[in-house]
């Protein structure tokens, strides 16, 4: 078990160092900043100064070691146009998204487990028939579809929302509806098919045998052992939602971390951009890690190394 | 004169399976008396497990129903109970085991868990009495160190321990009936017997009454008190296991017979009865009439019914009727 889990530590932390140097490189062959701060009118002079004042006039290989070792220091730099420390800037824009994602997240779960089970133990009547129709039209369409569908209807026609920027919780209605049809639909879709699976096993008939209501047969013993799969889903999921979470807050205008890294991709800010890259996968890798550990405490077969996995 | 535990009058359960019904128990009758041990034998697919998890009524209502018959335990019929009265008899008066141990605990609750949720689904024991409880209930059933395997997980356990803590669960609540649905087919051939023995025991001590399904004749022969054959959907010969053993009337009772390894002749081959069961059946000609070795035009002409050839001896074929007929009138 201990192994386990040191075994798996390891592998996220490669994981995170591993995408994080990805972003290095590849932001950097996205352009050159200098030009961008000064636009067009750069002299030779004021280019040199601006960039040998943001080391970028160093190789790229110093540049590289020199960010790398700010990063395990804790110094994430600053930002390249607002002459502030990039955490500073990226937790001020953290309360928008994290509103909308908490809840994205809580409310898709507990929404797309209970449509799991209800079209699994309802198999083939009407409400699986209906989810299994909402769960189709939820995984196709894209969640900007959604969105700009959304804004149509009730910004547009009905005027019944506001569509950008932040203030009251009615501003979140809309971004958060676009973002969660998807992971709903996808959730109870996997949850479904879980949960006919570990219906028709004959614990199942073992424990109806016993006399027990019949929820805490679909509860305790069927869904108890569905949730895996599902668990597992989830914690990918959370990566795919962030990834929607950029699209939608820019359809929507809200101030968030997605804005934040758009916008330090469009601008070449390359601190900002790899400190908001590097806390998502941190985020990502370490929910990642809790999946499979809780799995390990959940699951006394893995407990016991009987699917000891690499 | 024993009463009757368990009476099945004409059962017929039904699966819907893409847009046709399959009538997999068509008019079944049973009577099981206080501690029969009582066996259901026939070829894969006549209905057997159909007509065990009718008794339960476990059986999916979204594609399998009773279509009508009456199945009296204790003179209730169970067919009419609604589902929390249904609740009450299952565990409590019916306990069931299932072909597969190894399928048949959930593999992420440990076994005292899984034994305590059986005791206490119809008994509220505080939690000490209970784990004793559950822990002399794996004694029972011969499973060593049953205090420590309280907190093992299935996975742990081989199959012939697993299928014994299954039975344990069966057995929690004291129940009148136990049915057994090939509980031993998925283990060994030593633990099997074994296994069977150990609930003979204990079927002796509580005066209980097990309705066996298996393939295996030789152990009916050797433990079961009573026997019924089944053939597509319905019973075919019925009766006490000393009589059917000694005289098989039905062929295809004969065929199974037949089938059985025989200890003293070395025979060369086992005996295989030619043809299976066919999917569907010819409403009025005898179920059994294309594999009958003595089928006669007569059994293409009208289903024969279950008679009693001698006292306690119900069989279901034209031939041997019309033989008991004969020798009536010599
Ligand atoms: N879920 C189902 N859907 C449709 N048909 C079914 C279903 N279960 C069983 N049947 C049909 O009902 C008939 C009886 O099945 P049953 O399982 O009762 O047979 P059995 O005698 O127990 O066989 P076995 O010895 O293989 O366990 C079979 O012809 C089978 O095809
Ligand atoms: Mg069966």
């Amino acid at each position: 078990m201990i192994r386990y889990v040191v075994v798996r530590t390891i592998r996220a932390l490669a994981t995170i160092w591993l995408v994080w140097s990805l972003v290095f490189f590849l932001s950097r062959l996205t352009g050159d900043p200098v030009k961008w701060i000064l636009g067009e009118f750069a002299t030779k002079e004021s280019y040199e100064t601006v960039a040998s004042s943001l080391h970028l006039d160093l190789p790229l290989w110093e540049q590289y070691m020199r960010t790398l070792s700010g990063l395990v220091r804790g110094d994430m730099g600053m930002s390249y146009y607002h002459r502030r420390p990039v955490a500073d800037l990226f937790l001020q824009r953290l309360g928008p998204t994290m509103a909308l994602q908490s809840v994205v997240i809580v409310a898709t779960s507990a929404i797309g487990i209970l449509f799991g089970v209800v079209a699994a133990v309802k198999h083939d009547k009407l409400v699986d028939k209906a989810i299994r129709f909402f769960t189709i039209v939820g995984c196709t369409i894209p969640n900007f579809v959604f969105a700009v569908l959304l804004i149509f209807l009730f910004c547009l026609k009905l005027k019944w929302l506001p569509s950008g920027n932040i203030g009251s919780f009615r501003h979140y209605v809309l971004p958060f509806i676009s973002l969660s049809i998807g992971p709903i639909a996808s959730i109870s879709r996997l949850t479904r098919s879980a949960m006919l699976d570990t219906l028709s096993q004959e614990y199942i008939d073992v424990a109806r045998m016993k006399g027990i209501s019949e929820s805490a047969v679909i509860i305790k013993h069927g869904l108890r052992n569905a949730l895996f799969p599902v668990v597992t889903v989830l914690g990918g999921q959370i990566v795919t939602l962030v990834g929607g979470a950029f699209v939608v807050e820019s359809v929507f205008s809200l101030p968030g971390i997605g804005t934040l890294s758009v916008t330090a991709a469009q601008t070449r800010d390359f601190p900002l951009l790899q400190y908001c890259v590097f806390i998502m996968i941190a985020t990502f890798t370490f929910v990642n890690l809790l999946v499979d550990l809780s799995y390990a405490a959940l699951d006394p077969r893995i407990r016991d190394g009987e699917w000891a996995t690499n | 004169m024993m009463v009757n535990l368990l009476e099945i009058r004409n059962l017929h359960t039904c699966y819907h399976a893409q847009n046709q019904v399959v009538r997999a128990v068509d008019g079944v009758d049973l009577h099981i008396r206080q501690g029969d041990f009582y066996a259901l034998v026939g070829e894969s697919g006549c209905g057997k497990s159909t007509v065990a998890r009718s008794i339960a009524r476990i059986i999916d209502p979204s594609y399998a129903y009773i279509e009508q018959g009456e199945i009296l335990f204790e003179g209730n019929d169970l067919v009419k109970l609604n589902p929390r009265q249904m609740r009450a008899v299952r565990g409590l008066k019916i306990g069931m085991v299932f072909q597969n141990p190894m399928t048949s605990l959930n593999p992420v609750v440990s076994i005292g868990k899984q034994l305590l949720e059986a005791i206490q689904a119809h008994t509220r024991l505080p939690r000490k009495q209970a784990m004793d409880k559950a822990i002399s209930l794996l004694e029972l059933v011969k499973i060593p160190d049953p205090a420590q395997r309280m907190q093992s997980y299935p996975h742990q356990l081989s199959g012939g321990m697993q299928q014994r803590v299954v039975i344990a669960i069966a057995l929690a609540n004291d129940p009148k009936l136990l049915i057994a649905d090939e509980p031993t087919t998925a283990l060994d051939v030593s633990v099997q017997e074994q296994i069977l023995k150990e609930i003979d025991d204990i079927r002796k001590q509580r005066d209980m009454s097990i309705l066996l399904i298996t393939h295996n004749m030789g152990i009916v022969a050797q433990m079961c008190n009573r026997v019924a054959v089944m053939y597509g959907g319905v019973i075919v010969e019925d009766g006490f296991s000393a009589d059917i053993f000694s005289e098989p009337l039905h062929p295809y009772t004969q065929g199974l017979m037949a089938c059985m390894p025989s200890i003293e002749e070395e025979k060369e081959e086992l005996h295989v009865i030619p043809g299976t069961v066919p999917k569907h059946f010819e409403p009025g000609e005898c179920r059994f009439l294309h594999r009958c070795p003595i089928a006669t035009p007569d059994c293409g002409q009208r289903e024969p019914g279950l008679e009693e050839f001698k006292e306690n001896h119900f069989v279901r074929c034209h031939n041997v009727n019309i033989r008991r007929l004969q020798e009536e009138a010599r």
